[in-house]
């Protein structure tokens, strides 16, 4: 097969930057390879409709846009970088050439630190196969225990709430939403979900988990036959560091998304991007500054 | 489709997260041709940029 653009991870970030180039009349081939099998979708519907009216998740383009603009798609891990043979090995042991490799590969759900008794019985939301298994557990749950009070595990507790299941919320922090709203609007998010049912046990940290309940560090006991932690989520850097590109909670890149190796650029939740003023850099999905910077990409 | 409505492009925003729908430019890749006016956009249509539905636009004041 023929090098030409190469994008690991087809959700969001690699299928906006695939479309944006092509807008641009860029010509070479462009290949996105995903472990996920499904059309790409919209991955912020999990936690709304798809949990609440058990609906599938908007795709990202009609199903025709990928051959109509002339881009290959593999359903395949990446389990190598080559980097110098600018080449990648799938799952399989197939080889890609790449003149340009772009990782988009996202974040996992974080999941309960591991010495954490009963961590493991904690579901967590990212992909579709987190839904179904999430989905099967609510059709026959009465009390669900939310483990994070922040954007995600508050759309979940209020999707489980219109079903008319029990819920409680455990955060640790002193007040819900505390990396993305302020406190005054917290409060109100607070005051609408109470309304709703929703009971808060905020300040609290989690001692155990079991199949029948929650305990808390200061010994309350809150019964739960589904518990979901939702607690932030990582880079999915493992391929990176293994082709030994610099990483530090994220693939490091410059500003214009290049990573410490040639060829090879990083793209939104699995980056770290140079912020002014922030020694570590910046993590965060909708970064991928690139349609303004397509100086480093071939249009031949 | 419901009859066009006459008169300039209009410009419409996503109140979620600003991504903007130019009537004129349409959303090709979401099979909306340009010059798709706001009302002949279908109600399953989604933004392309958060996956929020028509009835989360708002219209934007167009200098």
């Amino acid at each position: 097969m023929s090098a030409g653009l190469v994008i690991v991870g087809a959700s969001h970030a690699g299928i906006a930057l695939a479309a944006e180039l092509r807008a641009a009349d860029f010509r070479p081939a462009i290949t996105l390879i995903s472990d996920e099998t499904a059309e790409p979708y919209h991955r912020p519907h999990l936690s709304k409709e798809c949990l609440e009216a058990d609906v599938p998740p908007g795709l990202l383009k009609p199903a025709a846009f990928y051959a109509e603009k002339a881009m290959v798609r593999l359903g395949a891990g990446v389990v190598a970088i080559h980097s110098s043979r600018r080449r990648i090995e799938m799952t399989g042991g197939k080889m890609l050439d790449y003149e340009t490799l772009i990782l988009a590969t996202g974040a996992r759900a974080r999941t309960l630190p591991a010495g954490l008794p009963g961590a493991e019985l904690a579901l967590t939301l990212r992909n579709l196969d987190d839904l179904q298994r999430l989905r099967a557990r609510l059709a026959s749950a009465r009390r669900l225990v939310i483990i994070g009070g922040g954007l995600i595990g508050l759309e979940m507790a209020a999707a489980a709430r219109t079903k008319g299941i029990s819920v409680d919320v455990v955060e640790c922090a002193d007040r819900l939403m505390s990396r993305s709203l302020s406190p005054e609007l917290a409060a109100l998010v607070r005051e609408r979900h109470a309304a709703a049912g929703i009971t808060f046990h905020i300040g609290s940290k989690v001692r155990s988990v079991t199949e029948e309940r929650v305990e808390l560090e200061d010994g309350a006991v809150i019964l739960a036959d589904l518990v979901v932690a939702s607690v932030g989520n990582q880079p999915r850097s493992e391929l990176a560091e293994a082709a030994v590109l610099a990483c530090d909670d994220g693939i490091i890149v410059e500003f214009d998304c290049a990573t410490s190796l040639p060829g090879i650029f990083a793209i939104a939740d699995c980056a770290r991007w140079p912020e002014p003023g922030l020694a570590r850099g910046v993590r965060h999905e909708s970064i991928a500054p690139l349609s303004g910077r397509r100086s480093w990409l071939r249009s031949d | 489709m419901t009859e066009s409505v006459a008169g300039a492009w209009r410009v419409w925003e996503c109140i979620l997260c600003g991504w903007v729908y130019d009537e004129a430019e349409g959303d090709p890749d979401g099979n909306l041709p340009p010059g798709t006016r706001w009302e002949d956009v279908p109600a399953d249509w989604l933004c392309p940029e958060c996956g929020a539905k028509k009835a989360d636009f708002d219209m934007r004041q167009v200098a």
